[in-house]
């Protein structure tokens, strides 16, 4: 195996030009303030080809910093970075060929054709041949179940329909790396359950490799093997993410509600943080069907759910140690 | 060339969803003719009041008109959308012309096309050939090479300009009014007789933003206004102007470009 992407001590300061007021512009001479900011600070890791990794941290923490430098749309402040063997800022085009991208807010489809032309646009874009393209497609109408839509003008298609659309496009050149930003977001479960299966046959079958980027944590233990977390612009862990979760407990909570109003629910490996009437929430980590097993027997339940906590909760639980 | 074809493609299917609201189609090409048509209106209006201006008179005027307006006309059509480019960097949504494996001037040229501007290239064309007719100017083949040739070249002149304001925005995102006034106001400059500018704005337009150069000095040897001892070489004004904006236009989007990903500044 070898490493598909290798960053060492990568690095981005941007430089923020901040206007004042008058009184204040004056006193400083009319020259601008300038403040740095360091949105990737030295960060090092490598990916070797086939792995599906996913890479989290809270909102500004510097993960699109990151792979816009990963794929050569920003050129790094310091440090050196490698993708397929190429130096992304200044072989970029290159690059792009073997590279798919889809940011869950924007969109590379043609808004006002239907779905079906947008492959036939981008498949000249990067020069796919024609019968290659066609059984992608195939491949996708059944993996994504595009069939019904893809005669539809995008700008009907509901999201979870458009994002399906988005991952074919991102995938028709069969890139060798696919970074995906936040693909569920705002999808119904069914939708998302979609996603995850098309990724997961992607990264196993065609041997995509896959960089994700997710709030969801259920996306990212159903999908990647590994996770790097950055924080600050800093690489605050790396390695499996069962370990991740081992380490910080998985940190579900299960929401109890019982018959009749009951004292607190005392069970090994729970605790009760919250209650409300014939309502307790229990925190716990391990094993969901056990401690469910455990609750059903020691009491008269109505109704059981479980809320999972989100990648910023899990991560803020990793700082807090 | 390939990105010829791919240029022609993905601006075939921008014509193709403008089409599709056809309604909305008519009306956009109805109100972008109507401007056309007012500025038409305005030259009648002044030949109203004298009868020649700096020695032209109306019709000569016309044919000036038409080749300049169909010239900038074209060049709405073909870039005329890059003024929504400060939007697209403030939405982000231009990282997804870098993220592919094209020229991104080549891919946002091709991002769209306003077909509502063929009203006005056929309006101009129509003043022209109507101007030129009435004249008795006749379709010497060489001068028709010489209006083709001159719509080529002022069409790219106009383009560039809009390319190069397109550009400046990467450094300053609100100065695409300021090209505005180059291209917009470029359009009723070139229209009329340089003749009637003031020596400094006619310098600055032949030498530093050669608009001077869309249509007038060879619409002034077409209508036989040449001064005798002009040399020949003057109505080619325009082919130097226009490769050397190409030119200019190609650094300052790579620069700025560069300046986007960080590289620069």
């Amino acid at each position: 195996m070898s490493a598909l992407v290798e960053a060492e001590h990568l690095a981005k300061t941007f430089v923020r030009r901040q206007r004042g007021g008058l009184r204040q512009g004056l006193r400083r001479g009319l020259r601008p303030v300038r403040a740095e900011h360091r949105a990737v600070d030295d960060v090092s890791f490598e990916i070797a080809e086939g792995e599906f990794v996913g890479y989290l941290g809270p909102n500004g923490a510097g993960k699109s910093t990151t792979i816009k430098m990963l794929t050569g749309i920003l050129v790094p402040s310091s440090g050196r970075v490698q993708v397929a063997g190429l130096d992304p800022s200044r072989q970029r085009v290159e690059l792009a060929r073997r590279v798919g991208v889809v940011f869950g807010q924007r969109t590379q489809l043609w808004w006002d054709l239907p779905l079906r032309d947008s492959y036939e646009l981008l498949r000249h874009v990067y020069r796919v041949p024609a019968a290659d393209a066609a059984s992608q497609l195939d491949r996708f109408v059944d993996l994504l179940d595009l069939g019904a839509f893809l005669d539809t003008p995008v700008r009907q298609l509901s999201l979870g329909q458009r994002m399906r659309g988005d991952l074919a496009a991102a995938f028709l050149h069969r890139p060798s790396l696919v970074y995906l930003d936040e693909p569920t977001i705002g999808l119904d479960v069914v939708a998302k359950a979609a996603v995850r299966r098309f990724l997961a046959a992607e990264n196993a079958e065609q041997g995509t490799t896959i960089v994700l980027t997710s709030h969801d944590l259920a996306d990212v233990e159903r999908l990647c093997r590994r996770a790097l977390v950055i924080d600050h612009g800093r690489l605050v862990h790396d390695g499996a993410l069962a370990d991740l979760v081992a380490r910080l407990g998985s940190g579900r909570t299960l929401v109890v509600t019982t018959v009749d109003p009951v004292p607190p629910i005392e069970l090994p490996g729970t605790e009760v943080v919250r209650t409300d009437g014939p309502k307790q929430w229990l925190r716990f980590d391990g094993n969901p069907a056990a401690v469910i097993a455990a609750v059903a027997a020691a009491v008269d339940v109505v109704d059981l759910t479980i809320e999972e906590p989100s990648v910023e909760q899990v991560i803020a639980r990793l700082f807090a140690r | 060339m390939d990105d010829a074809r791919l240029y022609l493609r993905l601006v075939s299917g921008r014509a193709r969803s403008q089409l599709q609201y056809r309604w909305g189609f008519v009306f956009d090409v109805l109100g972008a003719t109507l401007v056309g048509a007012l500025d038409l209106v305005a030259v009648l209006v002044l030949f109203s009041n004298i009868a020649v201006m700096d020695g032209w008179s109306a019709l000569e005027v016309c044919v000036l008109f038409g080749v300049a307006q169909t010239a900038f006309a074209l060049a709405d059509l073909l870039v005329g959308h890059l003024d929504r480019l400060p939007v697209e960097l403030r939405a982000g949504t231009f990282d997804t012309v870098l993220l592919q494996p094209r020229s991104s001037l080549l891919l946002m040229i091709a991002s769209d096309f306003s077909v509502r501007r063929v009203g006005q290239v056929a309006l101009s064309l129509a003043v022209l050939a109507v101007a030129w007719t009435r004249l008795g100017l006749g379709v010497a083949l060489l001068d028709v090479a010489l209006v083709t040739l001159t719509l080529v070249t002022g069409t790219v002149i106009f383009a560039a300009i809009w390319v190069i304001g397109a550009a400046t925005t990467f450094w300053t995102i609100d100065t695409m009014e300021l090209t505005n006034s180059l291209t917009y106001g470029g359009r009723q400059l070139t229209s009329y007789p340089l003749g009637i500018y003031h020596a400094w704005l006619r310098r600055f337009v032949v030498f530093v933003v050669p608009l001077g150069c869309v249509a007038y000095f060879p619409v002034r040897h077409l209508v036989g206004l040449e001064p005798a001892s002009t040399s020949p070489l003057v109505r080619l004004a325009g082919v130097p102007a226009a490769a050397g904006l190409v030119v200019v236009a190609g650094f300052v989007w790579r620069a700025a470009v560069r300046t986007y990903r960080g590289t620069g500044s």
